[in-house]
């Protein structure tokens, strides 16, 4: 019976369900569209685009490159999990649904509760717990955790499953007289075909999507999978959402191509995991048909036995590479490891270089590096500090360098032959002292100042700023409808402390002493100017490199916060210092105040496990870098300043750029001088405040009130 | 017991029939012994954390010195912690609500059996199967203040005449962080009700018509009662799923700004790994799980027929 009536509805429940869908789907539509985006057009543009004006694949390129170590990390570990998984529940399943146990109940009753458990409480214990088992950072260790989101499902619903086979066939088993391993795989296995791809496909998924266990019990350097790889990646690069979209797209390529290939079995899945065993009339496993078993009886067993053994051999490859020694081969050759953050740019480069000139002029000395991300650096080196397996030498940010020599894992340099304080630094030296003992040189030092850009302040007719008040004039008269007159770093990490520091150092303001006028104008300057509108409240998310650096050469910002390390990129875009832009001091609020800006940089710090021999071979390393020409070279290759007055004096020969920083570094100042290994909880503290500030969640003095509440709490450097 | 017996029985050797009774077990000792690993012994172990006083100095020790209560009292004392659990739950009642709703209505809408139907629901899943942490970094790109999708859309329609920095205020962050998780919960709803409404007996729908109910009497008045269980079971798990929310906060605003989007789970995670203080993220771990258990005695009345120790 076709009534108009009826027909009418059909097609606006079409309509509906079409609506329903285009708000489900095009968030995947965006993703695959912005992955063909133009990075800068994306940066740039003031609008969204449904559909961009050009195309491209210069994204996809640089993912591939740069990422797809992380795409097989992703699939190993999506199918370990499969394979572990299925290795467990099968079994199980078939016990519990062919024999009688006492404790049937109890076993899925617990089953059950497992499935409710959640996963961050698991990955803090098994954190601690590798540890000793020293399954950190291995594939062993992830994929046994990962199955953890998967096994009580497959237990219930493959038990489920194998509930619901035919009795006849089973019993017909028996009668032959096959024993209960024979019955499992020769008759019960290939029967449940239908439900172990659900099965696998599941736990294929959950092993791929996992972040939890990922992001707890992996700190780089060995291997990272997609999920984790896009979050360090939107973590550093804040705005290159067109190569992050490429690499989510990969993501969440599985999901789609699964998807096609098994939405049978997916659905009913999802169906039976969740509610079999109800007391629903008519609630029957569909969509897994139990018939099709006779075609290829063996098939199953063997795929998995194949991708078991495919598995295995790949984690071994991956597992089997380095382990600690003496380090001393033949000849009195000593081999060295070597660990930090200089990923890429001008740092790597520097790294590189020095390395083989150190082993060229040393021939008997060996340097292995590794480069880790800057987010795991730290994390990595305090874990292998517990563990007493450091490497020999590492190159720690300086903040850091007291937090790592509390563990009591670095060596102190004091005794070291031929090591001198003179010549360099106050800062230099005193960033790397903790308890009275000197555990580093610093590679080169850094630290911010305020650029701008020429062409823009002298079309708004102003002169860069020199206080606060022109500072704030200036980024008003400076912000038209298409960029804005200053951004700064106002994250919420360690980077927008160190961003604020200069404004209230320089106003008299103490890291011990937060609620302070001096700290509370600094801030109140901040937050005047995104309410003003002459920053962008974007500037919560902005990280200083490349972030600010991308909206600067954009032309979106016309000042920003930053230092000598975005240099490579403003020349990269052919932007010269003196034409394009300037650089001026950060400002002061009255005029005549000194400017105290925090010191940056890395240091090399010697870590303790090494062997007698490593250890000097790692001093001769640091030892050489201080050769004033080799000195000059590194720090000019990497973009820092050198740390000694005489090196310092040359170089701005050839670099003007660095004029404003080598001034400010003569009265910059450690981070760590008050708090020591706790400035890190300092830090958190006040910029924890800032965001609460710039958010408008609290005012000013309140915010700071609370940071000052947790800081009394932190202990001060002894002494 | 009795079919044990009975399966000796035709073997006639005691001794075959004790070692089929050790081998019945075999069967079970990789899954009781992964349980214990995965969790029995970490669950053990956050208990045990959470009454330490830890630092990452210890971490080397299995054991650390103990701390009494002081873990429990500094986590709850502090104003994030309380903020995040009082979040946490407003977070999954409004994210259920919603969620249910909207999938509810949608399995409605596909029960109507139309052109295309069989192939929209199956796309309908796909939200569902992305892994979290990226669903919650595609929303950030979506609700980005400059150039955002979001923004645009709502700019076009004429509903705000400026762009929103939504990830970047407190109230409109957790808007972004809710609207997200119930995007993403959306189709197991959906799947889940459409199914249990296709097993609703034609028989008891036709009689209620020729007994003259109309469309939305049969739908509140037999449908509903029948679906009934699995409404149920659908929220106990939709529960569970939500009150554990990670991925999708860190991917959106890392528990930012200013705390704002701070969930129970987030918060722990940073209490361990970011501050490595493990005995106060053990605390508030302690905390979460008894608030996810409050699940487990519905979830197992829900599933009690499968804990009859039935065979085949």
């Amino acid at each position: 019976m076709r009534t108009p009536g009826k027909l009418a509805g059909k097609a606006l429940a079409t309509a509906g369900a079409l609506a329903a869908l285009v708000v489900l789907l095009f968030p995947l539509y965006a993703v695959v569209i912005a992955s063909f985006e133009n990075n800068g057009q994306l940066i740039a543009s003031s609008h969204y685009n449904f559909f961009p004006p050009s195309w491209t694949l210069s994204n996809y390129r640089s993912v591939l490159s740069a990422q797809g170590g992380h795409v097989l990390s992703s699939l190993i570990i999506a199918l370990g999990t499969a394979v572990l998984t299925l290795a467990i529940s099968l079994p199980a399943a078939h016990a519990l649904s062919r024999y009688r146990f006492r404790v049937t109940g109890l076993l899925v009753g617990g089953l059950l509760i497992a499935q409710i458990l959640p996963s961050i409480v698991i990955a803090n214990s098994l954190f601690v717990l590798y540890h000793h088992l020293h399954l950190l950072n291995s594939y062993p260790g992830l994929i046994l955790a990962d199955a953890s989101y998967a096994v009580p499902f497959s237990i219930l619903v493959l038990r489920a499953f194998m509930l619901s086979l035919p009795r006849d066939v089973l019993a017909a088993c028996r009668c032959d007289g096959a024993g209960e391993w024979q019955a499992f795989v020769r008759v019960v296995l290939p029967m449940s075909r239908s439900a172990i791809i659900t099965v696998a496909v599941f736990a294929f998924l959950q092993g791929w999507s996992d972040f939890i266990f990922a992001l707890t019990l992996l700190s780089g350097g060995t291997f990272e999978p997609v999920t984790l790889s896009i979050y360090t990646y939107v973590g550093e690069f804040a705005t290159s959402w067109g190569e992050a979209m490429a690499l989510a797209t990969f993501a969440v390529l599985p999901a789609a191509m699964l998807l096609i290939a098994a939405q049978r079995y997916i659905a009913a899945g999802l169906t039976v995991g969740s509610v079999k065993g109800l007391p629903v009339k008519g609630f029957s496993i569909k969509g897994l048909p139990s018939k099709d078993y006779r075609r290829h009886p063996m098939r199953i067993t063997r795929a998995l036995a194949i991708a078991g053994a495919a598995v295995l051999t790949v984690t071994a490859a991956a597992c089997s590479g380095g382990s600690g020694s003496s380090g001393v081969g033949p000849g009195g050759k000593v081999t060295i490891t070597e660990f930090d953050y200089f990923t890429t740019g001008g740092g790597s480069q520097a790294i590189t270089q020095f390395n083989k000139q150190f082993m060229k002029t040393h021939p008997k000395i060996t340097v292995k590096r590794t480069d880790v991300p800057y987010a795991d650096l730290i994390t990595k080196i305090l874990q292998d500090a517990s563990a007493g397996d450091m490497p020999n030498l590492m190159m720690i940010d300086n903040p850091d360098v007291p937090e790592v020599a509390e563990t009591g894992q670095l060596v102190p340099l004091d005794g070291m032959p031929g090591y001198t304080t003179k010549g360099y630094t106050p800062g230099a030296i005193g960033e790397c002292t903790y308890q009275g003992k000197h555990y580093c040189y610093p590679m080169g030092t850094n630290t911010v100042g305020m650029f701008y850009n020429k062409a823009m302040l002298a079309a708004a007719h102003v002169s860069p700023p020199k206080t606060w008040a022109q500072l704030q004039a200036d980024a008003k008269k400076l912000t038209t409808s298409s960029h804005y007159g200053i951004a700064f770093d106002a994250t919420n990490d360690e980077q927008s402390t160190w961003q604020l520091e200069p404004f209230a150092w320089s106003n008299g303001g103490k890291l011990s002493d937060v609620d302070t006028p001096q700290f509370e104008q600094a801030l109140q300057l901040w937050v005047n100017m995104v309410k003003d509108g002459s920053a962008s409240k974007s500037v919560l998310s902005w990280g200083q490199d490349p972030d600010l650096t991308q909206q600067f050469l954009h032309k979106k910002a016309a000042m920003i916060e930053d230092g000598p390390w975005i240099f490579p990129e403003l020349n990269a875009a052919g932007w010269k210092y003196g034409k394009q832009y300037g650089i001026v001091p950060i400002p002061v609020q009255r005029p005549g105040q000194k400017v105290i800006t925090p010191l940056g940089g890395e240091t090399a710090d010697i870590g303790a496990s090494g062997s007698t021999a490593q250890q000097q071979a790692s001093w001769q390393w640091i030892k050489y870098m201080q050769q004033p020409s080799v000195m000059k070279k590194l720090t000019s290759t990497a973009f820092y300043l050198p740390d000694k007055p005489a090196v310092i004096k040359q170089y701005l020969k050839g670099g003007p750029e660095y004029t404003v920083f080598a001034k400010e570094i003569e009265s910059a100042e450690p981070r760590t001088t008050q708090y020591g290994a706790n400035y890190p909880k300092v830090s958190q503290a006040i910029w924890t405040a800032i965001q609460s500030a710039i958010t408008g969640t609290s005012s000013v003095p309140a915010a700071l009130r609370t940071a000052q509440g947790t800081i009394s709490s932190v202990p001060k450097v002894s002494g | 017991m009795a079919v044990a017996s009975i399966r000796s029985g035709e073997w006639g050797f005691k001794g075959v029939a004790r070692f089929r009774r050790v081998a019945r077990w075999a069967f079970l000792v990789p899954a009781t012994a992964y349980v214990l690993f995965a969790f029995v012994i970490p669950i053990a172990y956050n208990l045990i954390l959470s009454f330490e006083q830890t630092s990452l100095a210890t971490i080397s020790q299995l054991f650390a010195p103990s701390a009494g209560f002081s873990n429990y009292s500094a986590v709850l004392g502090n104003p994030i912690a309380d903020s995040a659990i009082v979040r946490t739950f407003s977070f999954t009642v409004l994210s259920l609500l919603f969620q249910f709703v909207i999938g509810f209505g949608l399995a409605l809408l596909f029960n109507l059996r139309f052109p295309l139907s069989r192939f929209a629901r199956s796309l309908v899943l796909v939200p569902w199967l992305l892994p979290l942490l990226v669903t919650g970094i595609i929303f950030k790109f979506l609700f980005q203040l400059q150039a955002g999708a979001v923004n645009q859309i709502l700019q076009d329609v004429g509903l705000i005449s400026h762009p929103v920095g939504y990830t970047l205020a407190p109230g409109w962050a957790y808007v972004t962080v809710l609207v997200t998780n119930i995007w993403l919960g959306v189709p197991f709803f959906t799947v889940l009700l459409f199914s249990a409404l296709q097993d609703v007996p034609a028989e008891i729908v036709d009689a209620a018509r020729i007994d003259g109910a109309g469309p939305w009497q049969r739908l509140i008045h037999v449908k509903l009662p029948v679906i009934r269980p699995v409404i149920e079971v659908v929220f106990v798990l939709g529960f569970v799923f939500t009150v554990k929310v990670f991925d999708v906060v860190i991917g959106i605003t890392n528990g930012g700004p200013a705390n704002s989007t701070q969930l129970i789970a987030t918060w722990a995670y940073n209490l361990s790994f970011q501050d490595f203080d493990y005995g106060q993220g053990a605390a508030l771990n302690t905390v979460l799980l008894l608030i996810a258990l409050v699940a487990a005695p519905v979830y197992i009345w829900l599933n009690r027929e499968s804990l009859r120790g039935d065979t085949l």
